[in-house]
């Protein structure tokens, strides 16, 4: 009986300590998790200041391009080696199916992170360096009638902008590749 | 033999039965309309409505609303079609008005109801003048020689008949008209989430024939096609996720939500092809009916 009372209590705690864990993550899915909270609560801490709500602070805006920059590129992809996607990722298998179009959003995640560190000049609500292009709402070559956001300013252009319109690139970013790449969260 | 006189009596009513279906009239055709569009209108309500965002592949490298995005569900696989400007694969040869019927009332050109995974009951009360600024706009899109694959759905839902059981039953008016006493804010987010901007679509419950639940709505779905799932968004659970309207607004913008993490699966794209492109009061529109919603009930389940 004692045994038995030993046992469960045993099998709880180990329980209550895979759920603590990112829902049961170990190794390199826990790596690439760990990876991605770092980033958003990077986002998270930087938020109200590219929402002009907290006093701009330039430093604060290097140390989280540098923070995102250092998470993406092949950091990430290095963590996405084929056929680790256990029960308790959140990774799709798409990812190995169109590894191609993953690692090149990894990659375009580094450049925007090293692009929102060079506007780090330009606070929020600096002007937007020539006019922008909102012609193509409908998705197609001039894009209102088609194609979504996740498209594409190069660096240059990018390292001109306000930060706060770079930081919503990089969110961009975050969301194609989530919206491709991440299961659906219970 | 009294069987057998059963068995075909039951199956001469349910032969002129299911007759009478095929040949029930459904739908009204408008007036002509002959009101100017206006291109950026269009295109501008295309985005809200999330035309874009369904009717392209851009995953597979589709050209804008070329159609062909699969939708998985539990009655069988669905295409989005092809509405470019191509006159065979596309909407090229329609009219106005048969553009009308199809977005306002589901039917197609041929007369054929669609399936409600065209989410065409969230547009009932789209205008003569909105249906012709997305007429105009739709016009502008290049044409695209290329079919989308047919449905693959199974029995008995391959007979398209009996989605007019399913009209019967189950279409509701949308009920985007303003509120009397609501600011205009208010009205005009209540006009786009339960109008043009679908949230019913994903984050209201369905029941076993894919219609939505009326005492379910806006309380979440586990259940929604290719495995994804949209939580409540019932004021009591966005305030228990931390949602204000101005998290709501940002999010709705940029998809970053209140805990630094950036949506994905269908809200993501709602938010890359959709909302992000919304004016900022649109944005702010809707948070704001989110947050302060209209029926008591829907405060919690």
């Amino acid at each position: 009986m004692k045994k038995t009372l030993a046992i469960l209590t045993a099998g709880g705690l180990l329980m209550a300590t895979l759920a603590a864990s990112h829902q049961g993550a170990t190794g390199i899915v826990r790596d690439r998790m760990d990876g991605m909270v770092a980033m958003r609560d990077t986002v998270r801490d930087l938020t109200p200041m590219m929402r002009g709500r907290t006093e701009y602070a330039r430093e604060a805006v290097l140390d989280a391009a540098a923070a995102l920059e250092r998470h993406a590129g092949e950091t990430m992809t290095a963590l996405f080696p084929e056929g680790s996607d256990d029960a308790a990722s959140y990774a799709r298998a798409e990812i190995w199916q169109d590894w191609e179009t993953f690692e090149a959003m990894a990659m375009r995640m580094e450049v925007v992170a090293g692009a929102l560190a060079e506007a780090a000049d330009n606070p929020p609500g600096s002007a937007m360096p020539e006019p922008v292009d909102n012609s193509t709402m409908m998705g197609g070559g001039p894009s209102m009638m088609g194609g979504g956001t996740a498209t594409e300013p190069d660096p240059e252009m990018l390292a001109q902008m306000p930060v706060d319109r770079v930081f919503t690139v990089a969110a961009q970013v975050c969301s194609a590749c989530h919206t491709q790449f991440r299961a659906a969260r219970n | 033999m009294k069987g057998w006189k059963l068995s075909g009596l039951l199956i001469g009513v349910v032969a002129a039965t299911s007759g009478a279906v095929i040949l029930w009239p459904i739908g009204t055709r408008p007036d002509p309309i002959r009101l100017d569009g206006d291109v950026g209108r269009g295109a501008y309500l295309a985005r809200a409505s999330g035309c874009i965002a369904c009717h392209s592949n851009a995953e597979g490298g589709g050209a804008p609303l070329a159609g062909g995005v699969e939708l998985e569900t539990r009655f069988g696989t669905y295409y989005s079609p092809n509405l470019t400007t191509d006159p065979v694969h596309g909407i090229g040869d329609w009219t106005i008005e048969d553009f009308a019927v199809a977005i306002r009332q589901g039917i197609s050109p041929e007369g054929e109801p669609y399936y409600p995974t065209f989410i065409y009951p969230f547009y009932a009360d789209f205008t003569d003048q909105d249906i012709a600024d997305l007429w105009a706009a739709f016009q502008t899109v290049p044409a695209v020689a290329e079919a989308a694959p047919d449905h693959d759905v199974g029995f008995p839902f391959n007979l398209r008949w009996t989605l007019k059981l399913w009209r019967a039953a189950f279409l509701t008016d949308p009920e985007t008209e303003p509120v009397d006493g609501r600011s205009d804010i208010w009205n005009r987010g209540r006009e786009l989430a339960r109008g043009a901007a679908h949230c019913g679509a994903c984050h209201t419950g369905r029941n076993i024939v894919g219609a939505r639940i009326t005492s379910s709505f806006y309380a979440g779905n586990d259940a929604l096609p290719g495995g994804d799932h949209a939580p409540s968004i019932r004021l009591e659970h966005l305030i228990d996720r931390g949602w204000t309207v101005d998290s709501l607004v940002y999010a709705l913008e940029t998809g970053i939500t209140p805990s630094g993490d950036v949506l994905g699966g269908g809200m993501g794209e709602v938010v890359q092809y959709g909302t992000s492109f919304l004016t900022p009061e649109d944005r702010l529109a809707i948070a704001t009916y989110l947050m302060d919603p209209e029926d008591e009930d829907w405060v919690r389940e």
